[in-house]
């Protein structure tokens, strides 16, 4: 008969599974632990043993879920610094949602914050990485096409609606990590990296993501335009920011077309 | 016999088929997709579920309903799985006998119970709490296991208990009762012998790996002969059943696991007549 009450079984199972002590520790200390546990063990495996099993599954399964989103952060650290990482993330910030998805959303503020060994960039990569996370399965959206514009009367330009898609993610990086993300990706070396200003748009077109380096103000405007807004504000407010000589509108018209080009935009 | 409908020989949907499935569907008679990673506002995964949905039935499968679990059933899951089976209308919805998480905090695995009268009695209203959410029958799988506790029923007197106490259905995984035979050192037929064959909505097939003092539910290889082996014997005792090959590590090209199942097809077409032959014959004895 089992003594433990069912709550008070899997707390224990639960602290031993997710316990790098299990793995690490001697056995003899495990079955120590293990032996106040209503487990069988057979000639075979021991309950201590038996536990293990489960323990190398859990930092194993988790590891794996980690190096599918942070792909390039695994191959600029290599196998044995990633699954340090990974075993030291997941004991500082375990899981609390249903899926693994969610799993590396702290990821790039615990490199960050130093709480492991590492170089600067590698938090910022790990960042560029989580946004592209995000962004691949943001939600669906009808965008604005070339040809609604084309057809849009003169008096209806002041109201169009200039709303960003749901997958888009700003960046402002102080290493070019996308560069260093390809590199990796391709099987090279991170290479030399110096620190250099980084502004990176992050989103998603026809079912892809993309990553690319953007002007100082285009960032600024995609970063004002979070607020939603019209073209006539948006006309509004780049007069107030670029120098006297430029047209605001003519420079909201460019930003416009590139951003419907891309498929930034979400269709009135 | 099951009094579940036949869907033939399934495939789970996995990331790495995406690109072939948008290309050319499948060869396999449904999918079984995983709740969890369609829990999500939109992007590819759920363009791809709503292409091979038009041309094939479909299957949900969770990993992380925790129906064993102490902690109270996540509220927002149950909606978020509701509102996925409202979408999908999947032919049933599936999770494990399992607990997947204790005091908020998620395990990712899939935790076996202790097989006792308290953990029946903990079982069988939160599957009337699921199956109201869900407004169906909730269909549970057997999972592998590697350890085991004192209790008062073996695994498949629980199982077969459960079913008749909470009114649910079995997702029989024949390659997890063979995992969990050698690793606690049962005889597999017992269990598939116990379990009432029309509670028995859906078989899975999939391959695992022996580690010399027990074997792993690793998913990662072709079906072992033995549970080619367990699975015609289970079909001879059931009849047809939807049967599904999972493969989940270093899966193979999208041709490899529909051949699995193709075979699987071929195994249970010969249980079944074998089955019939020996009812005839003992009818003309
Ligand atoms: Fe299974």
């Amino acid at each position: 008969m089992t003594a433990l009450r069912l709550p008070e079984l899997q707390e224990r199972l639960r602290a031993l599974i997710a316990d790098p002590e299990t793995l690490a520790g001697p056995l003899s200390a495990l079955e120590a632990k293990v032996a106040a546990l209503p487990i069988r063990g057979d000639a075979r495996l021991s309950s201590a043993e038996r536990v293990r099993i489960y323990a190398a599954m859990y930092v194993a399964r988790l590891r794996d879920a980690l190096a599918d989103d942070f792909p390039a952060l695994r191959h600029a650290l290599g196998e044995e610094a990633f699954g340090a990482l990974a075993q030291r993330y997941v004991a500082t910030h375990p899981s609390d949602r249903p899926s693994l998805r969610d799993l590396g959303r702290h990821l790039p503020g615990f490199l960050r914050r130093g709480e492991v060994a590492a170089v600067p960039w590698h938090a910022e990569l790990a960042q560029l990485e989580w946004a592209m996370v995000g962004a691949f399965d943001a939600l669906d959206q009808r965008v604005l096409a070339r040809e609604q514009l084309g057809v849009l009367a003169p008096e209806a330009w002041p109201e169009l609606r200039i709303v960003p898609v749901d997958s888009l993610r700003l960046l402002a990086l102080t290493h070019a990590v996308d560069a260093v993300r390809e590199r990796l990706l391709a099987g090279h070396d991170a290479g030399a990296i110096t620190a250099t200003r980084t502004l990176l748009r992050v989103w998603r077109q026809d079912l892809v993501v993309y990553v690319r380096a953007i002007p100082q103000l285009e960032m600024a405007a995609l970063r004002w335009l979070h607020r939603g807004s019209t073209f006539a504000d948006l006309c509004g407010w780049l007069d107030s920011v670029i120098d006297a000589d430029q047209d605001a509108t003519h420079v909201a018209g460019s930003l416009l077309a590139r951003w419907v080009e891309d498929g930034l935009l979400v269709a009135a | 016999m099951t009094r579940h409908p036949h869907l033939g020989f399934g495939i789970g949907l996995r990331t790495g088929h995406f690109s072939a499935l948008l290309e050319g569907g499948t060869r396999a008679d449904w999918l079984e997709a995983i709740s969890e990673n369609f829990m999500i506002p939109g992007g590819r995964p759920l363009h791809v579920l709503e292409r091979v949905r038009r041309d094939k039935m479909l299957v949900l499968h969770g990993v992380s309903l925790s129906i064993g679990g102490s902690d109270p059933l996540d509220p927002s899951y149950l909606r978020a799985l509701r509102a996925l089976a409202d979408r999908f209308a999947p032919a049933w919805v599936s999770d494990h006998l399992c607990w997947t998480r204790h005091d908020a905090h998620q395990l990712h695995d899939l935790l076996p119970l202790p097989w006792t009268e308290e953990a029946l009695a903990h079982l069988v209203p939160r599957i009337a709490q699921v199956q109201d959410v869900l407004a169906r029958r909730l269909v549970l799988e057997n999972v592998s296991s590697y350890l085991a506790f004192d209790g008062d029923l073996t695994e498949w007197e629980f199982l077969a208990e459960l079913t008749r106490r909470a009114d649910c259905d079995v997702l029989l995984d024949v390659n997890n009762v063979y995992v969990s035979a050698r690793n606690h050192g049962f005889d597999p037929r017992r269990y598939v012998d116990a379990i009432p064959p029309k509670r028995v909505a859906q078989i899975h097939l999939a391959g695992h790996s022996d580690h010399g003092t027990h074997l792993l539910d690793t998913h990662d290889a072709p079906v072992a002969d033995a549970v080619w082996e367990l699975y015609r014997y289970t079909i001879e005792r059931l009849g047809p059943v939807s049967t599904l090959v999972e493969w989940d590590g270093d899966v193979p090209a999208l041709e490899v696991v529909e051949a699995e199942a193709a075979r699987a097809r071929d195994v249970a077409a010969a249980a079944v007549q074998a089955a019939h032959t020996r009812r005839d014959g003992v009818a003309a004895a």
